[in-house]
C-alpha cells in the first residue's frame, strides 16, 4: 500500500491549505469587526473607515470574500474526498497480509554473523567474535522510566535499530533434535519454571508494585512500562549465581507471551550486569563454553528464539494509545457492513471511471489539426455563422469530436477527396478518346464535384445524427418517464433514479442523455439541478428538454417532484396513444391505396393484357407479352419498394 | 462552542486521522515486507497487519463522514 502514504501526504497538504484559508477568512472577519469597533469608538472618521474598508476588501464585498473562501474550502474538501476514496479502495483491495511467511533456515555458521539481540546471554554459538549489543535493550531501560507520552517520543530511536537488523542477511534456522542433556535440562526447566516466575514476580513486586495502566475504553491493557526495582543488589547476585552454575539445567523460562517478556526484560537487564562485547575470560572455561564446543563439534545448529516483543507491536500499541479516545470511539462504531458498502460504492465508481472512454484523438483528426489548422481558422473567421450552426449540431448529435477538430477534418476531407477525384477521373478520362481540353475540363469538374460531395457529407452528418437521436428520444421518452415516475414514487433520490434508468439501457438515446446527468453528478461533482440544466441545453429533443426544464423548475419552486413525474408520465402516454391512433388511421388509408393500386390494378392489367395477347397485336409498339413480363418483374416490385419507402419516411417520430 | 471553533476541531480531527492512516500504512508495509522468525511471530505479525488494515479502512470511512459533516457545516454556508 505504498500509494496510501503519498495520498495521505497530499491530503495533509490540502488540510493545511484548508486551515490557511479558514484562517484568512476568520482574519478578514475579525479585522473588519475590529475596524468597525474602532470606528464606533470614534478613532476613525467615516471617510477613513470607508477608505480602510475598501482597501481591505479590494473592491469586493464581505459576502463575496466569504463566499470565495467557502467555495475554495469546499473545493479542497472535494479533492480530499477523492483522495480518501482512493486510500480506502487501495487498502480494501490490498491482501498482502495473506502472503506473509516465515524465514527459511540457513546453515549453522550464518547465525554467528548476526546474533539475536537478547540471546547473547543464553546461547553462544561462537564466543570469540565480539557481539554487537543491540540497541533494543537500552530502549527498554529508557521506557521504564519514561511516561507513556515519552514512549511515543522514544519510538523513532527504535527505527535505526530495525534498519540495522534489516541490513543483515536473514537468519535461516534448522530444527534440532534434543540430546539427552537437553531433555534433562527441559525436564528441570519445566519443574522449576513456575517457581522461578513466581519468585521473580515477587521480587518485582517487592521492589516496586506494577502500576496498572489507566483503564481505557478501547485499548487493551498492555503494560509496556516495566517497573524497575529500586534496590537490585541482592536479587542480582542470586540470579547471577544461579545463572552461572545451573544455566544449562535451569535456564530462564521463555515467557508465554511477548507482553510477559516485555515486563520481564527490563528486570533482567537491571538485575544482570550488561554484557560487554567481546569474550569474558571466565566464561571461556565455563559449562556453557564446553557445551557449545561439543555442540559445535557435533555440528548441531542452534535454534533461533525471539524472546522480545515485536517492534511492530510496540508501534501499533503506541499508535493506539496516541489516538484520541473520541476518534477511536467513533471508529469502533463503524461496522464491517459499512466498510463493505463503502467499498462497493467506490468500486462501482472506479469501474465506471475505467469504463469511461476518454477522448482519444484519431490519426486523421490529429493530422488535420496539424496540417489544416490555419485554413480552418481563416474559414472560421470568415464565416462564423455558418460554422456556429455546425458546432451546435455537433453538440446535439453527441459526436465525440472537438468542434474545431471536426472542421479541420472536414476541410482536409474536402481537399483530399478533390485531389483524389482529380487523380481518379483524370486517369479515367485520359484513357478515353476525348480531346485533351475535354479531358482536363471534365477531370476538373468531376474533382470539384467530388469535393462538394465530401463537403456535403461532412456538413450533413451531424444534422442527420441529431435527427436520428431526436427520433430515438421521442420514441422512448414516454416509457422512460413512466419508469422514472414508478421509481420516484417509491421515494428514491433523483440521482439514484437516473442511475437506474441509465444502467437499464432500454430506452435508446434517452439512456444516453440520462447517463450524462449521472456522469455530471458522479464525476464532475455537479449538483443535480446544474446537471439537468446542462443536459437540457444539449439535448436534440424538445420534449425531453421541456421535461428536464420542468423538473428543474419544480424542484426550485418547491413543487412535488413525484406528482410532476406522474403528471408527465400520464401526458406522455396520452400523447403517445393519440399519435399512435392517428398513425393507425393514416396507415389504414395507405392500406386502401395499396390494395387499390398495387393489388387490384396489377391483377386487372395482367388479366386485360392476357386477353389482348390472345387477340394479338402491340401496345405502343411493344409486344404484349413483353409488357406483362416487364410489369410483373420490374414495375410491380418497384412500386412495392417505393410504397414501403414512403411508409418508412412518413412514419411519425412516436 | 462557536461555529469557527467547531469547524477547526473537525479539521484537526481530519488531520490527525490522516496522519494516523499514514503511520498505519507505514507499519503495515513494514509488517508485510518483513519475514517472521517462527510461526508464533508470523501469527502475531499477521494479526497486526490485519488490524492495521482494518484501522486504515475505518479511519478512511471516518474521514469521509467528517468531510460530509464539514461540507454541511454552517460556517461554510
Amino acid at each position: 500500500m505504498k500509494n496510501i502514504q503519498v495520498l495521505a501526504n497530499k491530503v495533509l497538504e490540502l488540510v493545511s491549505e484548508i486551515e490557511t484559508y479558514s484562517f484568512y477568512k476568520e482574519n478578514l472577519v475579525r479585522t473588519m469587526e475590529r475596524l468597525f469597533d474602532e470606528y464606533q469608538r470614534g478613532r476613525f472618521t467615516y471617510f477613513e473607515y470607508e477608505q480602510t474598508l475598501k482597501k481591505l476588501l479590494k473592491g469586493k464585498s464581505k459576502e463575496e470574500w466569504i463566499n470565495y473562501y467557502n467555495s475554495y474550502i469546499l473545493y479542497l474538501m472535494k479533492r480530499i474526498e477523492a483522495y480518501n476514496s482512493q486510500i480506502f479502495y487501495e487498502a480494501y483491495s490490498n491482501q498482502d497480509y495473506v502472503g506473509m511467511g516465515v524465514a527459511k533456515a540457513v546453515p549453522a555458521a550464518k547465525p554467528a554473523v548476526k546474533p539475536a539481540p537478547k540471546r547473547v546471554h543464553e546461547v553462544k554459538p561462537k564466543p570469540a567474535p565480539p557481539v554487537k549489543v543491540p540497541e533494543a535493550v537500552p530502549e527498554f531501560h529508557e521506557l521504564e522510566e519514561t511516561k507513556p507520552e515519552a514512549i511515543v517520543e522514544a519510538m523513532p530511536e527504535a527505527a535505526p535499530a530495525r534498519a540495522e537488523e534489516a541490513a543483515f542477511p536473514e537468519v535461516k534456522l534448522v530444527e534440532i533434535k534434543p540430546s539427552v542433556m537437553d531433555r534433562i535440562s527441559l525436564f528441570f526447566r519445566h519443574m522449576f519454571a513456575k517457581r522461578e516466575v513466581e519468585e521473580r514476580l515477587e521480587e518485582i513486586k517487592a521492589a516496586r508494585p506494577i502500576p496498572e495502566a489507566k483503564p481505557e475504553k478501547h485499548l487493551p491493557k498492555l503494560p509496556l512500562k516495566a517497573p524497575a526495582p529500586e534496590k537490585p543488589a541482592k536479587p542480582a547476585k542470586a540470579v547471577s549465581f544461579k545463572k552461572r552454575w545451573f544455566s544449562f539445567l535451569w535456564k530462564t523460562p521463555k515467557p508465554t507471551t511477548p507482553i510477559e517478556e516485555a515486563v520481564k526484560k527490563p528486570v533482567i537487564s537491571v538485575l544482570k550486569k550488561p554484557e560487554k562485547p567481546g569474550v569474558e575470560f571466565g566464561k571461556m572455561f565455563g559449562i556453557d563454553y564446553i557445551i557449545n564446543l561439543l555442540n559445535r563439534r557435533k555440528g548441531v545448529e542452534f535454534t533461533e528464539k525471539s524472546p522480545e516483543v515485536l517492534m511492530s507491536t510496540i508501534q501499533l500499541e503506541t499508535l493506539r494509545r496516541k489516538a484520541k479516545p473520541e476518534i477511536s470511539a467513533q471508529i469502533e462504531k463503524i461496522t464491517a457492513t459499512a466498510l463493505t458498502k463503502e467499498a462497493t460504492r467506490i468500486r462501482s465508481i472506479m469501474e465506471k471511471r475505467k469504463a469511461l472512454k476518454i477522448y482519444q484523438p484519431s490519426f486523421f483528426g490529429s493530422f488535420a489539426n496539424i496540417s489544416i489548422k490555419r485554413i480552418s481558422l481563416f474559414l472560421l473567421e470568415q464565416f462564423p455563422d455558418f460554422f456556429k450552426d455546425l458546432y451546435h449540431a455537433l453538440r446535439l448529435a453527441n459526436i465525440k469530436v472537438l468542434s474545431n477538430t471536426y472542421v479541420n477534418m472536414m476541410v482536409l476531407g474536402v481537399i483530399s477527396s478533390t485531389l483524389l477525384g482529380l487523380l481518379l477521373f483524370g486517369m479515367f478520362f485520359s484513357v478515353t478518346a476525348l480531346p485533351l481540353q475535354q479531358v482536363f475540363f471534365r477531370t476538373f469538374m468531376m474533382g470539384i464535384l467530388t469535393g462538394l460531395a465530401a463537403f456535403a457529407g461532412f456538413y450533413a452528418y451531424p444534422y442527420s445524427k441529431m435527427k436520428q437521436r431526436r427520433r430515438s428520444i421521442n420514441t422512448n421518452l414516454p416509457f422512460a418517464i413512466n419508469h422514472m415516475a414508478a421509481v420516484s414514487s417509491s421515494g428514491v433520490a433523483p440521482v439514484k433514479m437516473f442511475r437506474l434508468i441509465s444502467e437499464s439501457r432500454e430506452y435508446g438515446e434517452v439512456s444516453v442523455e440520462i447517463e450524462k446527468i449521472v456522469n455530471y453528478v458522479d464525476i464532475f461533482g455537479y449538483d443535480v439541478l446544474t446537471a439537468l440544466k446542462a443536459v437540457a441545453a444539449t439535448t436534440p429533443s424538445y420534449h425531453f428538454k421541456d421535461f428536464l426544464e420542468g423538473m428543474v423548475s419544480t424542484t426550485q419552486t418547491g413543487g412535488d417532484i413525484k406528482a410532476y413525474f406522474s403528471q408527465k408520465a400520464e401526458e406522455a402516454m396520452l400523447n403517445y396513444t393519440l399519435e399512435r391512433q392517428k398513425y393507425t388511421e393514416t396507415i389504414s388509408t395507405y392500406s386502401d391505396i395499396y390494395t387499390g393500386i398495387l393489388i387490384a390494378a396489377p391483377l386487372f392489367f395482367v388479366a386485360a393484357l392476357s386477353m389482348v395477347s390472345l387477340l394479338g397485336g402491340k401496345i405502343g409498339g411493344m409486344n404484349v407479352n413483353v409488357i406483362i413480363v416487364i410489369g410483373t418483374y420490374v414495375i410491380i416490385p418497384f412500386l412495392n419498394v417505393s410504397f414501403l419507402t414512403f411508409l418508412e419516411l412518413t412514419q411519425p417520430e412516436i | 462552542m462557536s461555529r469557527a471553533e467547531d469547524l477547526s476541531r473537525h479539521i484537526i480531527e481530519l488531520d490527525e486521522s490522516m496522519r494516523e492512516i499514514a503511520s498505519l500504512d507505514e507499519l503495515y508495509n513494514e509488517l508485510v515486507s518483513s519475514r517472521a522468525k517462527d510461526r508464533k511471530e508470523l501469527t502475531v505479525k499477521r494479526e497486526e497487519a490485519v488490524f492495521a488494515r482494518e484501522r486504515i479502512l475505518k479511519l478512511s470511512l471516518h474521514v469521509k463522514n467528517l468531510l460530509t459533516k464539514l461540507e454541511s457545516h454552517e460556517a461554510l454556508k
